[in-house]
């Protein structure tokens, strides 16, 4: 731990700690444009030059003492780039030097050279590092003073050049946008690509004052690209989805979290005038860092355009708007009488613990066997242990089943961060290091210590040591025989993956100290796989990070929302349907006598079959708690862009109940809230650091076993989120990837247009070919629903089309 | 003469051994290589000497690198870590891309052996099996040579599986860059060999620690690994009898411009500028004004009597406000404008700029390229050169890696000693010298 001083101040700061951090820690402020939390310093912008010195140890092993016996400072010729600079024993930093005063001011004069300043019309005006430090560190009137006119006036720069002109809107993708005269060359971006995600994309070309940044993959990578318009410090990379919405100080900023996956990843809602506008990564160091995929931060499209404002009744088969009497009056009228089993009460995906408390405890007291929520999976997630996301990166060896790019897209930077080797930075007093001399560019991949296998090749696959495609459906043979190596029986054989790669597998399993499983959706899908990694890590010691295509589902199945007997939100059954926050499937409707859906948007399916529309909140504008997949309790806050009488499903079920002449559970968000704390004593009051709840469940799991050959592939977007035109260009249309026997034995050709239907939907699919599937493998993007199911499908030729 | 330190090229102590063959017909083969001695050093090195007792002896000889900076050979060799298990790797920087530097080409060309047994040596000091030489793209026929010369070693067992019986395996490859002077400094040169982007890299970790392929990587200027031969061959204290205290050994100097006879000339470290140019070089052809003592990036001395009793080494030429470089002396003629040379210096840097950090993207390539451009083309206005002195303040020193610095030494030497041009440049504006030199 080594000891220095900061200007005046001494400090102890952990050993590897890089100069700038320990000017932070102590305190003190020093520029800087190219380090970026969790990124690697490289001392390109120049920025943080500062003027240190350190004592020196002499012959005899003791520091060099000046007079006063106290050990002498030796102050380095230059100035040091406090970034890559290490803190050792003894140091003394001077920020606050004329000569460092001047350089700074220097660098700010040259980064303003070429810089366009054409802040009144750019999007991160406001909120830019460029802006922020000019002010703060350029104009050094000391320096920069010129007499116009009789009057002394202060100069930003002394250039008087042309500036350097260039691209000023270069569409990366659907999402981004590069303005190349606004860039500053800090190279954030290009690292973040390679050293966050693992994908070489950008680049800088040409070199001195040409250099600009490109990429020869246009458009970018849909998956984690959006992060980089989080990091650039100035206005050159855009969220195009927001351009030229609002300034910065005009925006409304809610943090909340993204409900989209079980990661519970942090973000800022950016609204305005009720629409929201941006969503920006919100840092959370414990869970997603400053990351968020690209899913959650340009797939809010969806949540502001054609929203529900007023119940829709249906009348003489038209959905037509009424007032929230006459709905009263319709469902007091229709639910008289009604008896309390025959009622189903369904509940989206990403619905609060609250709203999952007040459906439970109303489904307990109507006594319903009918209910559940949206893509509740066979075997219950919170039967699983949780691990911290961070602890993975303690691990030394990770199975994965599944695809975590999709599935839980913000673990999949974690397992890139495993692979790396990085353990979880030090905290400094201003949190996550800025400049982490750990890190490098291009840090080799430790291939070997993960393990991958999926249906289908992922993301994953290329940065592992053993990797496998096994036939959808396997899973469970894949798993079992995989546990019946590690408990030295003899494996029955997995279609697609020879046993020597099993064996190789469950050699590095066991060689490792500590391991981790990652599971995905057809692992929860399949009750006896699931049920074995849930043994393995109870007996082998394992940490499992299990990703459920729900994204409340840990916490919802803990406040009583598991329904073993049946699948709640797919079975039909309940005569008298109240669905909040998704459509249930057409079958599920159509059982149904009565079918109330609290909405916020009118999908095809309500419009045709619903009885009655009520005007619902998205998870952007609820307030209540989450519980993610590691059992965290995190905090929604509401964004002001619900539309006026927007229900929560809370306010949804209790109108639901005052028609039937009973008491709701809770009337509102607060009152929930209390008696959810009475019942779970929940750790509500903890910061999210510590805030855990993970009770200890056995629930029963549902049996049964998909019967279909299309296999459903998670997919880090939501068949909502394609609303949003941009979303659809960005997307393309869905790809039903095929192995090319099989194909041919459908009868497909790659390139065609079919359309595919399914119990979730009807997609028109073009037909792709992949050799690296299993024989007779079908796979279609779930957008959502059903991810990790496999499922009945029928093939049709749309007119016009080719097959 | 024959007394003491030998510091010029008439001492009869004084022979020649790096260039002693450039320039003789078929120097470049094997066999001629052989029978002039070649390969004896390694022999010897290999068979009775420990890779220490070869760095002992590098740096007893007080040989520094000749690639410009100076740095003490041994001691760059001694930071190798000692059985650690690792591949180790020695490159030899024959990127020779400084502007008035042509000393190594010919030793390639013409000598490839030598460097093929230095780079053998030199291996087997820091125990690396694997060496790499980077060599300057526009070497076309150094490479074809030193292509062949190594097809030759590994065919006759000079290069290969256990040299000479030692058990000391040796690999050699060579990589052509592609034309860019950044690719001599050593960390971008490493990016360079890997394919990455050759921009330089984060010091530390020093390439000894980690350096190509992130494994421990020594880097060496092709004249200092020839050195080496010598040094083993003929004994360290054959070498340090010639030169001065801390500048020791025989040094290739360059002369460019209006000499007599421009040329690379072998001499004792601590010959002096008139010696050079007059007794070896022949004189000059017309007057001449100024003078670079080291490539282009080193700054320019006046040409007079003070300047030309200068010794050529380390720390005379330090004394001078000035540097020994690579020893490329560039001769400026009374003809030539002093703006003009350096704003051509300057946009060569400007021009060779990697743009990774800001004050040389900014600075260099963008800024004072166009400021000296501007004096030189008569529009300069009162205050440009404080202005300038200014920027090269803010430059200086303040880079990622010393290219900037070697564009800002040139503009400094000059105003220090040719101000008044500048200024009759602003206040005329126009040049005062009608064009027609080689700068021009």
């Amino acid at each position: 731990m080594p000891k220095l001083r900061i200007n005046d101040r001494e400090i102890e700061v952990p050993e590897g700690t890089s100069v700038l951090d320990a000017i932070f820690h102590a305190g003190y402020d020093v520029p800087y444009f190219c380090s970026e939390r969790h990124l690697s310093p490289i001392g390109a912008c120049r920025m943080c030059l500062v003027k240190v010195g350190a004592p020196r140890k002499g012959k005899d092993g003791d520091w060099i003492r000046d007079e006063a016996g106290n050990p002498q400072i030796f102050w380095f010729p230059k100035l040091m780039a406090a970034c890559t600079t290490r803190a050792t024993e003894g140091m003394v930093v001077d920020t606050l030097a004329d000569e460092v005063r001047k350089a700074q001011a220097g660098m700010v004069e040259f980064h303003l050279e070429n810089h366009p300043l054409d802040c009144p019309t750019c999007d991160k005006g406001g909120a830019c590092e460029l802006q922020d430090r000019s002010y703060e560190y350029g104009l050094f009137e000391k320096y920069y003073t010129q007499t116009q006119n009789g009057l002394k006036t202060v100069l930003y720069s002394r250039f008087e050049f042309t500036k350097r002109h260039a691209d000023k809107h270069h569409k990366l993708s659907e999402f981004v946008v590069l303005d190349r005269e606004r860039c500053i060359h800090c190279k954030r971006c290009v690292r973040y690509f390679e050293e966050i995600p693992g994908e070489e994309v950008l680049d800088f070309i040409e070199r001195g004052n040409h250099t600009f940044i490109g990429s020869e993959e246009i458009p970018l990578p849909a998956g984690f690209s959006g992060n980089i318009t989080d990091i650039c410090p100035v206005g050159a990379l855009l969220d195009l989805t927001a351009r030229f919405r609002a300034r910065n100080w005009e925006f409304e900023k809610t943090p909340t979290v993204d409900m989209n996956d079980a990661f519970g990843a942090a973000i800022w809602v950016d609204s305005r005038s009720g629409r929201i506008e941006r969503i920006r990564a919100r840092e959370h160091p414990e869970t997603n860092q400053i990351w968020i995929s690209d899913a959650a931060r340009f797939g809010h499209g969806w949540a502001s355009r054609d929203r529900l404002t007023e119940p829709l009744l249906r009348k003489d088969g038209e959905l037509v708007p009424v007032s929230l009497a006459e709905a009263e009056a319709f469902l007091a009228e229709r639910l008289s009488g009604a008896k309390g089993e025959e009622v189903g009460l369904l509940l989206a995906a990403d619905a609060t613990l609250e709203e999952g408390y007040a459906f439970a405890e109303a489904a307990r007291a109507l006594k319903t066997p009918h209910f559940g929520f949206e893509n509740a999976t066979r075997y219950p997630v919170a039967n699983l242990p949780a691990a911290r996301y961070e602890e993975l990166l303690e691990a030394e060896f990770a199975l994965v089943i599944g695809d975590p790019a999709e599935e839980m897209p913000n673990l999949y930077l974690r397992l890139q961060e495993f692979l790396k080797g990085v353990t979880p930075a030090p905290r400094y007093y201003h949190g996550t290091p800025i400049a982490d001399l750990r890190l490098e560019e291009h840090m080799p991949r430790r291939r070997e210590r993960l393990a991958v296998f999926a249906p289908y090749p992922t993301r994953l696959h290329r940065f592992a040591g053993v990797a496998g495609v096994y036939p959808p459906g396997s899973v469970g043979a894949l798993v079992g025989a995989l546990f019946a190596i590690l408990n030295g029986k003899r494996p029955e054989p997995v279609p697609g993956v020879p046993e020597a790669e099993l064996r190789r597998v469950a050699e590095r399993f066991l060689a490792a100290k500590t391991r981790a499983v990652v599971v995905g959706a057809e692992v929860l899908e399949a009750p006896a796989a699931a049920q074995a990694v849930a043994d393995l890590a109870r007996a082998k010691g394992a940490l499992v990070f299990a990703m459920p295509p729900a994204a409340g589902a840990r916490g919802l199945e803990a406040v009583g929302l598991w329904n073993p007997k049946g699948r709640g939100w797919e079975e039909p059954g309940a005569g008298l349907l109240l669905a909040f926050g998704a459509t249930p499937p057409e079958r599920v409707l159509a059982a149904a006598r009565l079918r109330v859906l609290a909405l916020s948007h009118l999908d095809p399916r309500a419009r045709a079959q619903a009885d009655l529309v009520l005007p619902a909140k998205t998870f952007y504008e609820k307030r209540g708690y989450t519980v993610n997949a590691e059992g965290r309790v995190l905090e929604l806050r509401p964004a002001p862009t619900a539309p006026l009488g927007a229900m929560d499903g809370i306010e949804a079920l209790a109108f639901w109940l005052r028609g039937m002449g009973r008491k709701p559970p809770a009337g509102h968000y607060r009152e929930a809230r209390e008696r959810l704390h009475e019942r779970h004593k929940l750790p509500l009051d903890l910061p999210e650091e510590v805030a855990f709840w993970r009770p200890k469940l056995r629930l029963a799991a549902r049996p049964g076993e998909d019967k279909g050959e299309l296999f459903l592939a998670p997919t880090m977007w939501r068949a909502r989120m394609l609303a949003d035109p941009r979303v659809r260009a960005a997307l393309g249309p869905p790809r039903l990837r095929a192995h090319p026997e099989t194909a041919r034995r459908l009868g497909l050709d790659p390139g065609a247009t079919v359309e595919v239907e399914t119990g979730y939907g009807r997609w028109e699919a073009r037909v792709e070919l992949d050799p690296a599937l299993a024989e007779g493998a079908l796979v279609l993007p779930a957008w959502g629903r059903g991810a990790g199911r496999r499922v009945a499908y029928r093939l049709r030729v749309p007119a016009g089309g080719e097959a | 003469m024959s007394e003491g330190f030998i510091v010029s090229g008439h001492d009869p102590r004084f022979e020649r051994t790096l260039y002693a063959h450039v320039g003789r017909p078929d120097a470049h083969t094997l066999d001629y290589y052989l029978g002039h001695g070649g390969y004896e050093a390694a022999r010897k090195a290999l068979a009775s000497m420990t890779p220490d007792e070869v760095i002992e002896e590098v740096k007893r000889s007080g040989l520094r690198g000749r690639g410009g900076a100076g740095f003490p050979t041994g001691l760059k060799w001694s930071f190798m870590p000692k059985d650690d298990g690792q591949q180790h790797y020695i490159i030899m920087n024959a990127d020779e891309s400084e502007p008035g530097s042509f000393k190594d080409r010919y030793i390639l060309e013409d000598d490839p052996h030598q460097a093929i047994e230095g780079m053998i040596l030199a291996g087997y000091a820091i125990r690396a099996t694997k060496g790499y030489i980077y060599i300057r793209g526009e070497y076309r026929r150094a490479y074809d040579r030193l292509v062949a010369a190594i097809e030759e070693a590994y065919a006759r067992g000079y290069l290969g599986k256990n040299l000479f019986g030692s058990g000391f395996d040796f690999d050699l490859y060579v990589h052509r860059g592609a034309g860019a002077y950044i690719c001599g400094e050593e960390t971008a040169l490493m990016n360079s060999l890997e394919g990455l982007r050759a921009n330089p890299r984060l010091k530390p970790p020093f390439p000894a620690q980690k350096g190509l392929f992130g494994k421990p990587t020594t880097i060496n200027n092709v004249e200092t690994i020839a050195s080496v031969v010598h040094i083993v061959a003929r004994g360290s204290d054959w070498f340090a009898q010639m030169g001065y205290d801390k500048s020791k050994g025989m040094k290739l100097y360059q002369v460019s411009g209006p000499a007599v006879r421009p040329g690379v000339y072998e001499l004792p470290m601590g010959t002096t500028f008139r010696e050079l140019i007059y007794d070896w070089a022949g004189g000059v052809r017309e007057p001449i004004k100024a003078l670079i003592p080291g490539g282009s990036s080193t700054p320019m001395l006046p040409f007079n009597d003070d300047t030309l009793d200068t010794p050529m080494d380390y720390e005379h030429l330090a004394e001078k406000g000035s540097m020994l470089g690579t020893g490329g002396v560039i001769l400026i003629p009374e003809r030539a404008c002093v703006v003009d040379v350096i704003w051509n210096l300057v946009r060569f840097y400007g021009h060779e700029s990697c743009g990774k950090c800001t004050p040389c993207r900014e600075g260099v390539a963008g800024w004072l390229v166009k400021l000296l451009g501007q004096i030189e083309r008569g529009r300069g206005k009162p205050g440009d050169l404080e202005l300038i002195e200014d920027l090269l303040d803010n430059i200086e020193g303040k880079s990622f890696c010393p290219l900037a610095d070697a564009a800002v030494w040139p503009v400094r030497g000059a105003l220090r000693h040719f101000r008044h041009e500048f200024e009759r440049h602003i206040e005329e504006g126009r040049c005062p010298l009608e064009k027609k030199g080689f700068w021009g």
